[in-house]
C-alpha cells in the first residue's frame, strides 16, 4: 500500500537533461510554469506539449515513467474539467439535457484547465525525476542566496529540504513495521467506515511519529557532535557552474515560451 | 501438530529473489524452538508468514492442520499465534499501560471484564505490577519495562505460540536474563509454545529443546542443540558462532584433549574440564 509512492523520485540516467546545471533546470521549470498560465490557445498547448514530449526524449526517460506522476491528481483533473465543464457560462449551447447544459466557453475553459494542469504536473515532475535530491537542493540554494538579506535562512531551508528527503523511504519503512505489529494485534486497517478507519490510524500514527521526533533528535545531535552550526562559511567540493549547455536551454526554452504565449 | 509449513518460498515482488526458498518446519504444542540465523537469513520473514501477515508465493502455511487462508479471519489465527516484532516497545501508543495491553483483547471484541482479567494475567506474566502501573503513561517506563508491556499486549490475547523476534537485543545482561527466565517460565508453566528468534547462539541454548539454522533463506540445519554444536565449522562459515563455552570445549579438542563438546551448563563445562585436568595429571604422575 504504500510501495506505489513515487513523490520526488529520481532516476539515474546518462542525458543531456540530467547532465544541466540544477539552478538553470528550476529557473527553466519555473519560466515554463509561468508561460503555461498564458497560453491562450489550442496550439499554444500543442506546442507546450512538444516542448514537453522533446525533453523527455532528450532525458532517455520512458514517457510512462513520466506519466504515472499524473496518476495520483488524475481526480483533481476531471473535478476540474467537470466542473467548468457545466458551470461555466458562454458561447454557443452544445448539449442540454434536463437542468444540465453544457456551453462551448465551459466546454473550452474545462479542457484548457485540465491540460495545463497536466502540462503542469508532467513538467515538474520531469525536474526532480532529472535532478538529484542533493543537486536540486543546492539549486534552490543558490537561488534563494540573494534573499538573505533580507533574512532568509537559504541554507537551512535548503538543508531541510534535504533531510525531509532523505528520510521519507525511513518513514515509509518504519510505517510498514509498525503497521505490521498492530495488525499482529489484531488491528484492522483496511474495513470498516471512515470513521473506524481514521480511529484505526491512532496505533500507526502515535508510534510513526514518535520515532520521527526520536530520530530526528538523534539526527540533531549527531549534526551538532561533527560541529555543525548552519551555512556560514561553509565551502563545497562540488562548486556548481554553468556551462554554454545550460545557456542553450535557457534560449531554447525561452524562445518556446514566447511562441506558444504568441499563438 | 500446531504449526506446519509446507515447502514455502516467498517473494516481495515477482521477479525478484526468493527470500524464502522452501520451508519445511513443524512445530508442536508446548516446544521451546529456537531460530537462528544471521541477519538477511529471512527469519524476520519467515516467522510473519506464520500469523499470517505474509502469505506465501508458493507452498502453504497449515495452523492447527487448517490452511491460514481457510481460517474465517486473520484475527483468529494472530489469536493463536502471537507475534512479538523487534524492538516492541516503538509500537506502543496509548495512554495508560492498561489502554494499550487492551489493544489486542479489545479488537478481539471480549467482553470489559474478561480484558480486565486478561491484562492482569498478562502483566503478571511478564512481571509487571497491575496496581501500580496500569494508571501510568507507558512512555515513562524504563526501556526494560516498555518491552514488558509490548510483550503483555501479545500475551494478553492468550496466543498458543508465541514469537518472539530478537526479544532481548539492547537489554542489560540482568534485563536479558530475567526476559529469558521468564519466556522459559511461559513455556514451562503455562504450556505456551515459544519460538524464539535469535542471531546469538548463546541466548537460545540452554532453553531451547530444538534449534533451527537459517541460511540464505532456508533451513540449514535442524536438531539439539547439542547436534548444531558439534557442526561447528559449518556454523562458522555461515556466520554465527557458537557459545563461547562450547568453543573453549572445541578448542581444547583440537589441541588434543578428548573432552567432550556437547554441553552447555557452566557448571557442566567446569566438570568436564576438572576431571580431564585431574586424569592428564593422575596418569602423569
Amino acid at each position: 500500500m504504500l510501495k506505489n509512492i513515487t513523490l520526488g523520485q529520481f532516476i539515474l540516467r546518462d542525458s543531456l537533461i540530467h547532465r544541466l546545471d540544477p539552478r538553470m533546470k528550476i529557473m527553466i521549470t519555473m519560466l515554463i510554469v509561468i508561460g503555461l498560465f498564458f497560453i491562450g490557445s489550442f496550439w499554444g498547448f500543442l506546442v507546450a506539449g512538444g516542448y514537453i514530449l522533446t525533453v523527455i526524449s532528450l532525458s532517455h526517460l520512458s514517457w510512462k515513467v513520466v506519466l504515472r506522476g499524473l496518476k495520483p491528481v488524475m481526480f483533481i483533473i476531471i473535478f476540474t474539467m467537470v466542473i467548468h465543464l457545466f458551470f461555466t457560462r458562454g458561447g454557443v449551447v452544445l448539449l442540454e439535457w434536463g437542468f444540465l447544459r453544457i456551453e462551448s466557453e465551459g466546454f473550452f475553459t474545462g479542457l484548457f484547465m485540465a491540460v495545463r494542469i497536466m502540462l503542469l504536473i508532467s513538467l515538474t515532475s520531469l525536474l526532480t525525476l532529472t535532478t538529484s535530491p542533493i543537486q536540486l537542493t543546492d539549486g534552490l540554494e543558490y537561488i534563494l542566496n540573494p534573499f538573505r538579506r533580507f533574512g532568509l535562512p537559504a541554507h537551512e531551508l535548503a538543508m531541510m529540504m534535504t533531510i525531509a528527503l532523505r528520510f521519507i523511504p525511513t518513514l515509509l519503512e518504519e510505517a510498514d513495521k509498525i503497521m505490521k505489529a498492530q495488525q499482529a494485534r489484531g488491528a484492522d486497517f483496511e474495513s470498516g467506515s471512515i470513521f473506524r478507519r481514521a480511529r484505526s490510524l491512532v496505533p500507526l500514527l502515535v508510534p510513526l511519529f514518535l520515532s520521527a521526533f526520536r530520530r530526528a533528535d538523534d539526527l540533531a545531535m549527531a549534526m551538532e557532535a561533527r560541529c555543525y552550526r548552519g551555512g556560514e562559511g561553509r565551502t563545497r567540493m562540488k562548486e556548481l557552474s554553468m556551462v554554454g549547455r545550460d545557456w542553450m536551454a535557457l534560449g531554447f526554452s525561452a524562445s518556446f515560451v514566447l511562441f506558444f504565449i504568441i499563438l | 501438530m500446531f504449526v506446519e509449513l509446507k515447502d514455502v518460498y516467498y517473494r516481495y515482488q515477482t521477479g525478484e529473489d526468493y527470500i524464502l526458498k522452501g520451508i519445511n518446519l513443524q512445530i508442536e504444542k508446548g516446544e521451546f524452538v529456537a531460530l537462528v540465523g544471521h541477519t538477511g537469513s529471512g527469519k524476520s520473514t519467515l516467522v510473519q508468514t506464520i500469523n499470517g501477515l505474509l502469505r506465501p508465493s508458493r507452498g502453504e502455511v497449515f495452523i492447527e492442520g487448517r490452511e491460514i487462508g481457510k481460517w474465517e479471519s486473520p484475527i483468529q489465527v494472530r489469536k493463536k499465534v502471537g507475534l512479538v516484532f523487534q524492538y516492541p516497545e516503538h509500537q506502543l501508543f496509548e495512554e495508560t499501560v492498561f489502554k494499550d495491553i487492551a489493544f489486542g483483547p479489545k479488537n478481539l471484541g471480549w467482553s470489559a471484564q474478561k480484558i480486565e482479567e486478561k491484562v492482569r494475567q498478562a502483566m503478571e506474566f511478564v512481571q509487571l505490577d497491575y496496581e501500580e502501573l496500569k494508571e501510568r503513561s507507558p512512555f515513562g517506563l524504563s526501556g526494560g519495562q516498555k518491552r514488558r508491556v509490548a510483550i503483555a499486549g501479545v500475551l494478553a490475547m492468550e496466543p498458543e505460540l508465541l514469537i518472539l523476534d530478537e526479544p532481548i537485543a539492547g537489554l542489560d545482561p540482568r534485563g536479558r536474563r530475567k526476559l529469558l527466565d521468564r519466556i522459559n517460565w511461559l513455556n514451562e508453566e503455562k504450556g505456551i509454545s515459544v519460538l524464539f528468534i535469535s542471531h546469538r547462539m548463546e541466548d537460545a541454548a540452554r532453553r531451547a529443546g530444538r534449534l533451527l539454522v537459517m541460511n540464505q533463506g532456508q533451513i540449514m540445519l535442524q536438531g539439539s542443540p547439542q547436534e548444531i554444536f558439534a557442526q561447528r565449522d559449518s556454523l562458522y562459515e555461515i556466520g554465527l558462532e557458537i557459545p563461547p563455552l562450547n568453543e573453549v570445549l572445541w578448542q581444547l579438542r583440537q589441541k588434543g584433549y578428548g573432552v567432550r563438546t556437547d554441553i552447555f551448563s557452566i557448571e557442566d563445562v567446569e566438570e568436564e574440564i576438572l576431571q580431564h585436568w585431574r586424569g592428564f595429571r593422575c596418569s602423569k604422575i
